[in-house]
């Protein structure tokens, strides 16, 4: 009798222990995707009680968002080709997160990337299989140097990289302004661009390999490719190399890490350089791939939009794909958004907006979600 | 505490389920409205065989990142869209251009939409135009201050653009014409003895410089000692950084700064209410279309966009659209000097026979203004 109860007792310590292991794998592997996935729905109705409230019609306009976005060969490749440079900028910023560092400068980073792409474009001819990766690596570096400043300066002497970057991030904007002007400038034109650059510096167009004709005449370039290519290697990285545990465990822990021998300075400064790296192949892939010009201010604020694709994407470059790409669509939807529901362009920036904030307050639902789930727990324990 | 949380949180759920089922939902009265047409349509051969089926025809533009409420550029462009719908019954449409890197992706999308004449605004939309028109040969466009070139900047026509431009060195003529003698009436308020006058440009490109031109000109004209500030303020789009420069300006004794400059120029205008000064305003009869600022407005020197787009879409749905360039100056009213209104009366009558004499001789061929600053030198 006495041995029955002990086994009942056993039984319920068991399963209790089961649940608890099954809880924490759900909260391990799904929590991290639903939590955005739901904020981006939650940001979408508050968008539509917005839209309500100044009298537009939130289900057309959703309608021709989406259409706008993803259907037709036109739109769907232009959302891609929006999502091209957030990509890059996003595995920019998520790449310094990891680190435990906030890169906020990687607008300027992409220009300077751009300025030195479109100089080795414009400047020397090469066969287009050595003028390609040449323009791309040059970009890398140049928009690696811009942030491997700042990385210098926070290792040596401690200033925060959040000033420091942003303050470098404006000095490149305003300096490439300057060689756009002076220096790169066309000069047939007065117009602040610079020359067009070689035949052999751009990068291929997707209709001209790939035999599918959806995709002829449109404008969406092997950048793209490149881009997952870099957002998988980053990955890679981070997760199956010494630097990348290293850089992580400086992130997670720096005083932990140093006391473990994994030297705090090096690996900031490394981390800012690859993130100013990734920053500057944007600019180089938009001019190579796109643009095949360098105009002054081309940019779309990548490098800002960058720092919110690397949140929605909870700093993992897999999901900064993802997010660049839904950042990419509502840009590309908001047009038909404009032309058929009648609702503004700024539209689509309170969305992003709202995106924004729904994921910085993310932490607060996960709380929530936490404290059912011990509740629940404790449910089950008192059963 | 728990019951707050709780709360909470079930409002957050529900908002997500909510919404969930706000786009679920959404996609089938899409359905329905595509089919709505169906519906209406039904009735109509009731009445008569369906005549607005066939002259249904679509007009829109592209604005550039001055965006519409420029009150002049855009605005000026959509009015003549607005003309058409009115006149015409033509369908209408616009799509606001952000950044610079919008130009391609909205043209595009505008043509791909089924209009029949799309509209490019601004010089600097000069590629994105003809990158576009290639790929939809069966499209117009209209390229408002466009004069398209090749890569080697040789100009070139593409028959299904016409190349809407104006000849602004003569209203900037007349315009300096009118400042040029003005600044010499000290006795009006807000003028002052020195003898000059500034100008405030968006951006060193033709169109902007042939006002500029033709402003120096006609200044010099009436007021050969006359000196004239210029400044240029690299942007269309900023009106702090126009404003900057306009009391730069005034505080160099100019009293009135003319401004071609987009929205930019706004900031020119608040810089003369502040200063008590007076500016000449561009592109559209801007005391009507910035009421605020119609006080400090002494006149504005006039391109209509307006007619020459209403009139592009005429030709358009007319089957008489032509590509190429087509300029419009004084002689067939495409560029004037706006009314004076409220400043009727401060003007002096010589300055306003001076300005009827500058453009008859203008209209003659007496007077050639030039085209660029340079050719002044």
């Amino acid at each position: 009798m006495k041995t029955d109860i002990r086994d009942k007792e056993k039984n319920i310590i068991e399963r209790k222990n089961k649940n608890k292991f099954k809880d924490n794998k759900l909260s391990k592997t799904l929590l991290p995707m639903l939590v955005p996935i739901g904020m981006i729905f939650f940001s979408f109705f508050v968008g539509a009680i917005i839209m309500l409230i100044f009298g537009y019609d939130p289900i057309q306009a959703y309608v021709s968002l989406i259409r706008g976005a993803f259907v037709g060969n036109f739109n769907i490749t232009q959302t891609l080709l929006n999502s091209v440079p957030l990509i890059f900028t996003g595995l920019a910023v998520a790449f310094a997160f990891r680190c435990g560092l906030f890169n906020i400068g990687a607008e300027g980073q992409l220009y300077l990337g751009s300025l030195a792409s479109t100089y080795i474009a414009t400047a020397i001819i090469l066969p287009a299989i050595l003028h390609v990766p040449l323009i791309l690596i040059a970009g890398a570096l140049a928009g690696g140097l811009w942030a491997f400043l700042p990385g210098i300066l926070k290792a040596k002497t401690g200033s925060h990289e959040v000033i420091t970057t942003m303050m470098m991030s404006w000095i490149g904007v305003f300096l490439s302004s300057y060689i756009i002007r002076n220096i790169l400038k066309d000069p047939r034109t007065d117009l602040p661009v610079s020359k067009t650059i070689y035949k052999s510096a751009e990068l291929i167009k997707i209709d001209k390999i790939l035999p599918i004709p959806a995709l002829k005449g449109t404008r969406l370039h092997i950048g793209f490719f490149i881009a997952i290519l870099t957002a998988l290697l980053i990955w890679y990285i981070l997760k199956k190399t010494t630097i990348g545990y290293e850089v992580r465990a400086v992130g997670f822990n720096p005083y932990a890490s140093e006391y473990a021998g994994i030297s705090i300075g090096k690996n900031i400064i490394l981390a800012l350089f690859i993130s100013g790296m990734l920053a500057g192949l944007a600019g180089s892939v938009e001019i190579a791939g796109l643009h095949h010009k360098l105009w002054d201010r081309y940019s779309a604020m990548y490098g800002f939009t960058g720092i919110a694709v690397a949140l929605l994407a909870k700093n993992n470059p897999i999901g900064v794909i993802f997010a660049a790409i839904l950042f990419g669509a509502t840009q590309a939807g908001g047009k038909s958004m404009q032309l058929d529901a009648n609702v503004p362009v700024d539209m689509t920036d309170i969305l992003e907006g709202i995106v924004i904030f729904a994921v910085a307050a993310e932490e607060i639902i996960k709380m929530f979600i936490r404290a059912r789930e011990k509740r629940r727990l404790a449910q089950i324990g008192t059963t | 505490m728990n019951f707050l949380k709780k709360t909470i949180f079930t409002i957050l759920t529900l908002s997500i389920i909510a919404s969930l089922s706000l786009t679920l939902i959404g996609c089938p009265p899409a359905e329905e409205a595509v089919e709505e047409p169906t519906p209406t349509e039904e009735p109509t051969p009731t009445e008569e065989p369906t005549p607005t089926e066939e002259v249904e025809f679509k007009a829109a533009m592209a604005t550039d990142v001055g965006k519409l409420g420029d009150k002049s550029f855009n605005d000026g462009v959509y009015a003549g869209l607005e003309k058409a719908e009115a006149e015409l019954g033509v369908e209408i449409d616009v799509v606001i251009s952000e950044q610079q890197t919008d130009y391609v992706p909205n043209l595009t999308k505008l043509a791909e939409d089924g209009n029949n004449v799309v509209f490019a605004v601004g010089f600097m939309m000069g590629d994105s135009i003809k990158e576009v028109a290639e790929k939809f040969p069966d499209t117009y466009f209209g390229g408002i201050d466009i004069s398209l070139a090749d890569a080697d900047f040789n100009p070139i026509d593409v028959p299904n653009i016409r190349e809407i431009l104006f000849r602004e060195q003569e209203v900037g003529y007349l315009a300096g014409v009118f400042a040029g003698m003005m600044t010499k009436e000290d006795s009006i308020d807000g003028i002052n003895a020195d003898n000059v006058i500034g100008m405030v440009g968006g951006m060193k490109i033709p169109p902007v410089d042939r006002f500029i031109a033709g402003y120096i000109a006609g200044a010099k004209s009436v007021n050969p000692d006359i000196q004239i500030e210029i400044i240029y303020t690299e942007t269309f789009t900023d009106p702090a950084i126009g404003k900057e420069a306009a009391i730069a300006q005034y505080e160099a004794g100019a009293d009135i700064v003319f401004q071609v400059a987009g929205l930019t120029g706004v900031g020119v205008f608040e810089a003369a209410v502040d200063k008590g000064n007076y500016a000449i305003g561009v592109d559209v009869d801007q005391s009507i279309s910035s009421p605020d600022n119609a006080p400090v407005i002494l006149t504005s020197a006039e391109k209509f966009l307006t007619q020459a787009t209403f009139l592009t879409i005429k030709d358009a749905l007319e089957g008489n659209f032509t590509g190429g360039d087509t300029a419009y100056g004084l002689e067939n009213d495409g560029v004037g000097l706006s009314p004076f209104h409220e400043h009727e009366d401060i003007v002096p009558q010589e300055i306003k026979d001076a300005i009827e004499k500058a453009k008859q001789d203008i209209i003659t061929g007496t007077v050639v203004p030039p085209e660029t600053p340079e050719e002044i030198e």
